[in-house]
């Protein structure tokens, strides 16, 4: 599974802030705006780690109780 | 209620499946590797971008005769710059193909030298072309002159921001390969990194074409 | 787990073939490309082909230089390994030759078919 990261929230509001600037001409605004949009992809792109695995058995427990927890839900009131 | 497991280091050829005799069928070797499903995906990417060209392209097609009376192709183009410009993005992709050669061989520095190459043909094109809009706009030939120029510049300037882009992609990678090495990811990277620089030269192809010679003939 | 028989695009089939093979490839693509280039730039300027020609002279050296890329640039080649990106790239062919071949038609029954009235408001005109 991938790992959770917050770089599409703020490479947003960097791309938020330099649509603002373009649109009013705030051109010093408008590189900055992109070079934090950068700078963040950079950072995410950086990363060594970025998954992380979820063993088969563990999906199983989980499956296995689920089908439980359902099975528990539906057999009493077959039987009633 | 077990999970499939599956087999290990074994060769399976993906044209015999389900066939005669073999008990794998396709859905218990799982999703393809990782590199596979990147760059396929990548290259789908790539034909979506080559069909916002094709609209591009459309628009400059209709409208190319819609000069108001100002210039035409035969008064801005200059032959001799496309060629120049031309060239450099084709050696420039010959490099990125000696570069790839170079990952595989897994040598740090002929990997960096090649792509720095790469990168100043690439450098040298988008030079040029702005060299050539520039011009264009202190003669008055801007996007806002006529139609024509409009998708003139729109078709062009967009074809130029993409090689830009690239450029910027590829400093980065270098900076990471050179920090990294050559990690799978790394790898699949650089991949698709050349998957897009020799896509710009194609849609070059069509762009100094269509446009350019077109336009002068 | 080695998937025998699926490439990727950008991925070449060379096995033990090695560097030289490699090189040779690219070298080639690049030798002909240039080739194309220099021959799409010559019928320009040249009297070699009848002028109505020119137009699809410089389409068909175009398409034959994409082809070049794709062959030895981008190794999309026509072995069953590559299939699938066969498939997606005429795929994307498809898509582009509807809408550019699309876009032109239309147009041009559009201007046909909107004959130029005697009204010199007539803003539909682009010439």
């Amino acid at each position: 599974m991938p790992r959770n990261t917050s770089t599409g929230v703020v490479t947003a509001f960097f791309a938020t802030v330099t649509g603002f600037a373009l649109i009013w001409h705030i051109w010093w605004l408008v590189l900055l705006g992109l070079l934090g949009a950068f700078a963040t992809f950079v950072a995410f792109a950086w990363r060594d780690i970025d998954e992380y695995e979820i063993p088969a058995e563990e999906i199983a427990r989980f499956d296995r109780k689920r089908r439980n927890a359902r099975l528990a839900l539906i057999s009493p009131e077959q039987n009633a | 209620m077990s999970a499939v497991a599956p087999a290990a280091s074994t060769t399976v050829d993906i044209h015999r499946l389900g066939h005669h005799g073999s008990e794998t069928s396709p859905a218990d070797l799982g999703p393809a590797p990782k590199r596979i499903v990147v760059g396929y995906g990548f290259w789908l990417f790539l034909l979506s971008d080559f069909v916002m060209f094709a609209g591009l392209f459309a628009a400059f097609a209709v409208l190319a005769g819609a000069t108001d009376g100002g210039p035409s192709g035969r008064d801005i183009f200059n032959t001799n710059t496309v060629a120049i410009e031309t060239a450099c993005l084709l050696v420039s992709s010959f490099f990125c193909g000696m570069a790839s050669l170079a990952v595989v061989s897994r040598s740090q520095l002929w990997t960096q030298s090649l792509l720095i190459v790469t990168g100043l043909f690439g450098v040298s094109f988008v030079a040029l072309e702005v060299m050539e809009f520039s011009e264009l706009l202190a003669r008055g030939a801007g996007p806002q002159r006529s139609a024509f120029l409009s998708s003139f510049f729109t078709l062009v300037g967009c074809h130029g921001l993409h090689v830009t882009a690239g450029l910027i992609w590829l400093g980065t990678m270098m900076a990471q390969i050179f920090a990294k090495g050559f990690t799978p990811p790394m790898l699949r990277r650089f991949q698709c990194f050349t998957l897009f620089w020799h896509a710009l030269d194609i849609i070059w192809i069509a762009v100094f074409t269509l446009v350019y010679l077109m336009g002068v003939a | 787990m080695f998937f025998r028989g699926e490439l990727t695009p950008g991925d070449e089939e060379r096995g033990d073939s090695g560097l030289s093979a490699g090189v040779r490839g690219y070298l080639i693509g690049l030798g002909i490309a240039a080739a194309l280039t220099v021959a799409s730039f010559s019928v320009v300027g040249s009297k070699l082909i009848w002028p109505p020609g020119i137009p699809v002279a410089l389409a068909v050296l175009a398409v034959a230089q994409m082809g070049v890329h794709l062959v030895f640039f981008l190794h999309i080649t026509t072995s069953p390994d590559n299939t699938n990106n066969i498939l997606a790239l005429a795929f994307g062919v498809l898509i582009v030759a509807i809408v550019v071949g699309g876009s032109l038609w239309i147009m041009l029954h559009l201007t046909t078919n909107m004959m130029p009235t005697d009204n010199p408001l007539d803003l539909h005109r682009q010439h």
